[in-house]
């Protein structure tokens, strides 16, 4: 192939697209020659066309960093290259060492303003942005040569970037000149969200926040003056005397521009080629997988400017120990050694989102809970949740998968810290009446576990109302997965309290927000709520067998409330999941039906015995109403499962108590003594492999057979079958007269 | 008869009829075609119409209905106007518990022309539930119909001891 | 033989009874059914209208509703049927639903148990590395007790006044390196009456409660609207002719 310049090469610009690069002469500018690469190489398609890009990207970087007057803006060559910038851009990010020229290039006013947007609009990062190249361009910015239009947009790509930065330390060190931006109007509300990123506790200087203060009275209360003053507060709270709104909803407008949607198309093309950030896990290392934004990292430097620092560090702590300000570079943060040697001089990394996939600094986290880090977090979980959800936002349904990765994370980091976060509780009653119960379910119903005890009236329209619609509508299995959720809740608010109440006991300066009969009024609630539903799940699946078993679950938790978690709570399950339980076809959920009366009586019981010894002062005492309601409930098993008179003394409202005309109706036999323990429909099938083991002859099934002694080996049998619930029922409720006159072992 | 009637008519042997009201393009099709193809063990009918009164002269084949759903596309001002129109036209006991509104097009906010609370209004005023959907996705697409199906169910009578306006008032007292 | 042949004569009938007793049944319902049809359609049509939809919807729904419950409430417990043969069928039928529902039952709680498992494993874990970080902070706690007991003794004070000082002479080189290298800055950029800002920057460190410096026309003008627009200096409230110099320092 001729490398000469050929006259024949085009002035067309450089399609990078095209599959077929064959024409080696396509690329050549400016009449530079260049070693040739040979179509004879064994090279494959794709590395040439890689090396191609590469090329052109350096010819170009190149011709930006020598160009010296103002060119016109016809020139092809200029077009050339942006167009190389841009295309390279689009697809693969631009390689850090791409930035300095670029935006020396773009602030410093040597082209048009179009030329300069178009620069700016491509400055997509493959991995880092070198923190000189900011450095530099921020001082362009001050120098003002380009047009106010130019300055916005940096600044706005500055803040979409921001993660992008290796290192702030410099940048940090600008912070004055960024705060003297201010008096610019319309840079004004950019420069505050940079500020809002950028903001250390040592950048809090009163005359600073003397300066907001005339902002915010000349310009009357905008969002994001209040957001800097926030940060200030938090901060240092002794300088910001005014009061500012709690929480705000949103602090400050995304600001667009093409560089998301661009760095997420990098992201995607990089997916096997990741080379920016190294697994911080404790000890094994894990591969990452497509990462979005919210997922970054904390890179490690490459540079050993910061090794320097930690020299400078370690000497320093020789000399006076713990009183320096020196802090830890968080980036440096790797194993967990270094945490536990360093944790007293830690500090947050501006992007507080990479916390939630560092476990590191999720210790770090639970042990220095302060409210700076809260609002931070909160700010930053309520933007990306609202802008990421896929049901709310129609064009994020290709991003399903990512968004569930997400919700699974901050699901798993409430777990670690053991309590919920508000942005999660917020976000899911704003986007559940809108949920079809469908996209990232098991992800939304565990943040339904996680809902924090505080607000009690927000909950009952916001969680119950929605919730019900969906479950109603629903398949079973859906209906179970919201029990389930619902019985975590609870045992999750149980917990709380109890915690509470421990450290309560601790320190005297813990302020509790929920008293206790505001807790106990919350958790009456939540069950009710759970009865109600059940009562009617079991009607519409007409008593599905796995519903039922979820449902003795949630109960098996709520009748030993008083005994293990000491809330002075105890609720009976409603007659309509009592009797379903009593009635059903299958020995387990009959069991645990007879496991749950048998630790209900055992609550009772206790209670009693407490009231009447007055050893404890008791400020409340479980009514009449609970104790007979609970009598009810057992005559009725009693009678169906022992006396074989369940149809007859059972006077609970809603019970099985039915006249003998019907009864007789049935042409059943001795109907009177026809159903109890042997024949249950759920113990039947025991009853006849019994009879078969006990009367190996007998051909016929006779379950009268099954009386006097053979009963109680009968029980035996049952019990070791399994049945323990049914076991301590009978033990601890049913006495027995006539043992004394059976068999030796009885221990009651 | 211009004004449509529940129990007009005598109920076909296992099968139930849903009737699916709104102005859009191919979404009810869509939609109608998602439902059939679950899987039930009743047959289902279902009939689309863009609004209400339906025409009279077909009023003989028609079976009777035993659902209706309203669709409101959240991005067009009319369709709301035209299901509001077509509410005129329904007799006041399709709203114990036959009457659902299912609302499209939540997912592109920037494109709503309709406030919400125009919306949720309207489910307050006449008692019935409002779903939502996106009906160009797929899952959702699937998702809804199937909880369409089970309030059909509901509606024709097919789950014992569970009447239409027993449902409606549990969908509703809840919040 | 004549009694086994009675008996399945007697068995086929009692199956053609069966489908029989229920067919029968069916069509009392169906009867039932339409007179209640025929009652129906003697009704009228009501429509709603938009002003007063919400008020008379929920009135007829108290009414429909309270209907319900009355008959509801009255509704007695009847046999489903008395056949035998029906009641085996039922009976099959529902063993057959409860042994399929009780191995999904199966199968759910077994992948309970895992993740259970697994959630264990993660706490436990979580656990252990919790309890090494309040080692450390306690460790760090008694070390800091033990230097704070140190830093008592009189000794340890003459070295931390000697460190001290010796910060405090650095700080001042670096100030006047700082000044140095502003002033020179400044005289690139700015070659006008610097003057005018040292006279500023030492009324305001030696006078702290005096800072105000009256104009004068040996200001330069312009100089001076650059420093009030930067906000360098500020105007005195009353006065316009003087100003003071910003107070970075506070």
């Amino acid at each position: 192939m001729q490398q000469s310049q050929s006259s024949k090469t085009p002035k067309r610009p450089l399609q990078l697209r095209d599959a077929n690069q064959t024409d080696l002469s396509a690329w050549r500018k400016k009449g530079r020659t260049e070693p040739e690469k040979s179509v004879q190489d064994h090279q494959s398609p794709n590395d040439q066309k890689n090396d191609n890009e590469e090329d052109s990207l350096k010819q170009a970087f190149r011709y930006f960093e020598e160009v010296q007057d103002r060119v016109s803006l016809k020139n092809s060559i200029l077009q050339e290259h942006l167009t190389t910038v841009e295309s390279v851009a689009l697809q693969r990010g631009l390689p850090p060492e791409g930035f300095n020229v670029l935006l020396n290039v773009a602030l410093s006013g040597k082209f048009a303003d179009t030329v300069n947007t178009r620069i700016l609009k491509s400055l997509v990062p493959a991995s880092v942005i070198p923190e000189d190249s900011v450095v530099s361009s921020v001082s362009w910015l001050c120098v003002g040569k380009c047009s106010g239009n130019v300055q916005l947009l940096f600044l706005k790509w500055l803040i979409t970037v921001f993660d992008f930065i290796d290192q702030k330390e410099q940048l940090n060190a600008l912070y004055g000149f960024f705060f003297s931006f201010l008096q610019d109007e319309k840079m004004c509300p950019f420069v505050c969200h940079l500020l809002y990123l950028l903001t250390r506790k040592e950048n809090v200087k009163p005359f600073r926040v003397r300066r907001l203060l005339d902002l915010q009275a000349k310009m009357g209360t905008q969002s994001y003056l209040q957001a800097l003053l926030s940060v200030y507060k938090l901060f240092c709270p002794e300088l910001v005397t005014i009061t500012l709104p709690r929480k705000m909803k949103a602090y400050f407008r995304d600001p667009e521009g093409p560089w998301k949607a661009a760095i997420n198309t990098v992201r995607q093309r990089n997916q096997g080629n990741t080379q920016v950030s190294r697994s911080l896990f404790l000890g094994t290392a894990q591969p990452q997988s497509q990462k979005r934004k919210w997922n970054t990292q904390i890179s490690i430097p490459a540079s050993s400017t910061n090794k320097n620092n930690l020299e400078e560090d370690r000497e320093k702590e020789c000399v006076d120990l713990y009183s320096t300000n020196e802090s830890f570079p968080v980036e440096q943060l790797q194993t967990f050694s270094q945490l536990v040697q360093n944790i007293h001089c830690l500090e947050f990394p501006s992007q507080m989102g990479s916390v939630l996939t560092n476990p590191l600094l999720l210790h770090y986290m639970n042990c220095f809970r302060d409210e700076s880090v809260d609002l931070r977090l909160y700010y930053w979980m309520n933007q990306t949740l609202q802008q990421e959800c896929t049901w709310c936002v129609a064009d994020n349904s290709q991003y399903e998968e990512e968004f569930k990765n997400f919700l699974e994370t901050l699901y798993e980091t409430e777990c670690f810290l053991q309590e919920g976060f508000s942005s999660c509780e917020e976000f899911l009653y704003k986007s559940l009446p809108l949920w079809d119960g469908f996209c990232c379910r098991s992800q939304i119903l565990r943040f339904v576990s996680w809902i924090p005890l505080r607000s009690s009236s927000e909950i009952k329209s916001h969680l119950y109302g929605p919730l019900a619609q969906l479950f109603f509508t629903s398949s079973v299995y859906f209906k179970c997965s919201v029990i389930e959720s619902l019985k975590e809740l609870l045992q999750n608010w149980l917990n709380c309290q109890v915690t509470h109440l421990d450290s309560e006991s601790d320190s005297e300066g813990h302020s509790s927000n929920t008293t206790l009969s505001g807790l106990v009024n919350m958790v009456a609630e939540l069950i009710n709520f759970v009865g109600r539903i059940s009562t009617v799940a079991l009607r519409l699946e007409s008593s599905h067998t796995l519903l039922l078993h979820f449902i003795l679950d949630f109960y098996e938790t709520v009748c030993d409330m008083y005994l293990r978690y000491d809330l002075p709570l105890l609720i009976m399950p409603p007659p309509g999941v009592f009797y379903a339980a009593l009635l059903s076809m299958d020995s387990v959920n009959l069991n645990q039906l007879c496991y749950i009366m048998y630790r209900y009586r055992t609550n009772l019981v206790t209670a009693k015995e407490n009231e009447l010894s007055k050893k404890k002062i008791l400020q409340f005492k479980f009514s009449n109403q609970t104790y007979q309601e609970y009598n009810k409930y057992l005559t009725a098993m009693v009678g169906c499962l022992w006396t074989s008179n369940a149809f007859q003394k059972d006077i609970h409202p809603q019970g099985i108590s039915m006249d003998d005309e019907l009864l007789r109706k049935t042409t059943v036999p001795d109907f009177k003594t026809s159903f109890n323990i042997v024949c249950h429909p759920a113990l039947m099938t025991y009853a006849f492999f019994y009879l078969q083991q006990a009367f190996p002859d007998d051909t016929t099934v006779d379950f009268s057979l099954i009386k006097g002694k053979e009963w109680n080996r009968y029980l035996e049998y049952l019990y070791l079958q399994g049945l323990n619930g049914l076991k301590v029922f009978i033990e601890s409720s049913v006495n027995r007269i006539s043992q004394a006159s059976h068999s030796k072992s009885e221990n009651v | 008869m211009a004004v449509l009637r529940p129990f007009n008519k005598l109920p076909e042997l296992n099968s139930a009829v849903l009737l699916l009201v709104g102005s859009e393009g191919d979404f009810p099709q869509k939609l109608a075609e998602t439902i059939l193809q679950e899987k039930r063990d009743f047959t289902v009918n279902i009939h689309i119409a863009t609004s209400l009164p339906l025409p009279s002269e077909r009023d003989h084949l028609r079976p009777r209905i035993d659902m209706i759903v309203f669709m409101i596309d959240i991005k067009n001002k009319h369709s709301l106007k035209n299901v509001e129109d077509s509410l005129a036209h329904v007799d006041a006991r399709f709203f114990l518990g036959k009457v659902c509104f299912l609302v499209t097009g939540v997912g592109r906010v920037n494109c709503c022309s309709v406030d919400m609370n125009a919306v949720w209004k309207l489910g307050e005023n006449y008692c019935s539930p409002v779903l939502f959907c996106e009906l160009e996705l797929e899952g959702t697409r699937v998702s809804t119909a199937q909880r369409l199906l089970r309030m059909l169910q509901i509606c024709a009578g097919y789950v014992p001891g569970v009447s239409a306006l027993y449902f409606n008032t549990l969908m509703t007292s809840f919040s | 033989m004549a009694e086994c042949i009675q008996d399945v004569i007697g068995n086929l009938f009692s199956t053609i009874d069966a489908k029989e007793e229920l067919l029968g049944e069916c069509e009392s319902i169906w009867k039932l059914l339409e007179e209640c049809q025929n009652q129906l359609l003697l009704l009228g049509t009501e429509t709603l209208l938009k002003s007063n939809a919400k008020l008379s919807l929920l009135m007829t729904r108290v009414r429909a509703l309270s209907v319900e419950c009355h008959q509801w409430q009255n509704r007695c417990p009847e046999l489903s049927s008395n056949n035998p043969d029906v009641l085996v069928k039922l009976g099959k039928h529902e063993l057959q639903k409860a042994e399929n529902d009780l191995e999904m039952m199966l199968s759910t709680v077994e992948s309970k148990n895992r993740r259970l498992e697994q959630d264990l494993k993660r706490q436990q874990r979580w656990l252990e590395e919790q309890e090494k970080i309040v080692d450390a902070l306690t460790q760090i706690e008694q070390e800091i007790k033990a230097q704070v007991e140190e830093i008592s003794q009189k000794s340890w004070k003459k070295a931390l006044l000697r460190e001290l000082q010796k910060k405090m002479l650095q700080l001042k080189t670096r100030k006047k390196d700082l000044l140095n290298t502003l002033s020179k800055f400044l005289e690139e950029h700015f070659p006008l009456p610097i003057a005018a800002n040292k006279i500023l920057v030492s009324k305001l460190m030696d006078t702290p409660h005096e800072p105000y410096v009256k104009i004068n026309d040996s200001f330069w003008v312009p100089y001076i609207e650059l420093l009030l627009r930067c906000g360098v200096a500020l105007r005195h409230p009353e006065d316009p002719n003087r100003i003071r110099l910003e107070a970075f320092h506070m």
